[in-house]
């Protein structure tokens, strides 16, 4: 455990009200006593869960950008769209606004996440002392980030249901859809999953604790 | 250094001198640059009353249409309800469950949430039921998703307006007076003061 660490000094920390108590004060066996919560010294598993949950990620990637997220029929025919048709879409009609939103949003905040969690979580694994606070920062920006990968599946959803007039105009959600909610909702538990305190927890600093 | 002085930072486990922070501001983690805990102007009653009004809002944004569109002399418009109707309609019932959770049924629990916490504070009783409440609320928190939902929404009423004539309608309104009074609660009170009223035998 790293030096200085409240874990050091034989604390655990509550990491839903962030009291730290003596495992031995806990009334009910490993519940913090002011809030109730499970206490861990660390999230149980961290590595092993987040490799998991990145990798069930991982999987969906290409069927998230490579399926239609949405396909629209109209009487002049019908027409699939991927995020990166839809992306190009917009940009093409003069909405760079929104097409920016949109393109950072679902693509190069998946992909930012997907290099960072892998870095963050090998970093761990081989207890590396290296750039530990700029790893911290990164964890937080992942954190924060994550969940608005999410606008996309809205647009499809709200376009969804307008846009519901067969013959003449019509769109429905694609198989992209799934793949992408899919890859979303993964990588937000595999970012939950990996206990950032593990990036402190270096070899190094078990060296100088002891 | 006694238990009751010393704070551990959530990010780093780093266990450090509690200091109080100027008024608005924030403690960072000597060590990971996290935020310890906050300072905030607002107080409980300020937190009551934002939560309180984000609830009326919120029933106010489920009740009003989102969008209407007019097509071909045709009307249309959709509902919060709606966005996970037409996903479902459109054969992805997962995504439809998903839509149905982050903007709607998690959003309206997490309000509940913090209304069954704050409610009993501002009364003067520390209950285990308000308790229970802020431990599920915290949990859910990164679920909440109308703020993405609001963003997603504006993208695709700017996406649509090119092609059809569109009016927003009153939930959109309703959505973004939700969001901001859902941050401004957020930032009228830092949760570690509310755990601390919160302590058994308060």
């Amino acid at each position: 455990m790293n030096p200085g660490s409240a874990a050091a000094y034989g604390l655990l920390v509550c990491e839903i009200c962030a009291l730290a108590q003596r495992p031995a004060r806990a009334a009910a066996a490993g519940c913090c006593v002011r809030c109730g919560a499970r206490l861990h010294l660390r999230r149980p598993d961290a590595l092993a869960r987040a490799w998991g949950l990145l990798l069930a990620s991982a999987l969906f990637y290409v069927p998230a950008y490579a399926l239609p997220i949405m396909q629209s029929n109209s009487l002049f025919g019908a027409q699939s769209d991927t995020i990166l048709s839809g992306i190009a879409y917009l940009w093409a009609s003069g909405s760079w606004l929104v097409a920016m939103v949109i393109f950072v949003a679902s693509v190069v905040v998946p992909f930012a996440k997907l290099a960072a969690l892998t870095l963050l979580l090998a970093t761990a694994q081989r207890r590396s002392a290296w750039r530990q606070r700029d790893r911290a920062r990164l964890y937080r920006l992942v954190e924060l980030t994550g969940r608005w990968s999410m606008v996309d599946v809205f647009v499809v959803a709200l376009l969804a249901a307008l846009l519901h007039f067969p013959p003449f105009a019509q769109v429905t959600p694609g198989p992209g859809a799934f793949a992408f909610c899919a890859m979303v909702v993964f990588s937000i538990l595999a970012a939950a999953a990996f206990d950032p305190r593990l990036t402190w927890d270096s070899a190094a600093g078990a060296r100088q604790a002891r | 250094m006694r238990a009751a002085e010393a704070v551990a930072c959530l990010h780093c486990d780093l266990l450090q001198r509690r200091v109080t922070p100027p008024l608005h501001g924030v403690a960072l983690c000597a060590r990971c640059g996290a935020v310890l805990y906050r300072r905030p102007g607002g107080g409980l009653d300020a937190a009551l009353a934002c939560t309180l009004g984000a609830a009326i809002l919120f029933v106010a944004a489920n009740a009003l249409p989102l969008a209407e569109l007019s097509l071909r002399g045709q009307q249309a418009s959709a509902t919060l309800f709606g966005l996970a109707v037409a996903m479902a309609s459109g054969g992805e019932a997962p995504v439809a469950a998903l839509v149905l959770l982050v903007t709607l049924v998690v959003p309206a629990l997490h309000i509940a949430l913090l209304l069954a916490t704050l409610v009993p504070l501002r009364l003067g009783r520390s209950s285990s039921v308000a308790r229970w409440s802020l431990r599920r609320a915290s949990a859910l928190r990164t679920w909440a998703m109308l703020d993405v939902l609001l963003l997603g929404l504006l993208a695709s009423i700017v996406k649509l307006s090119a092609v059809a004539a569109l009016a927003p309608g009153g939930a959109l309104w309703a959505l973004a007076a939700t969001v901001m009074l859902r941050t401004a609660a957020a930032a009228s009170v830092d949760s570690a003061d509310l755990w601390a009223r919160l302590e058994p035998g308060r």
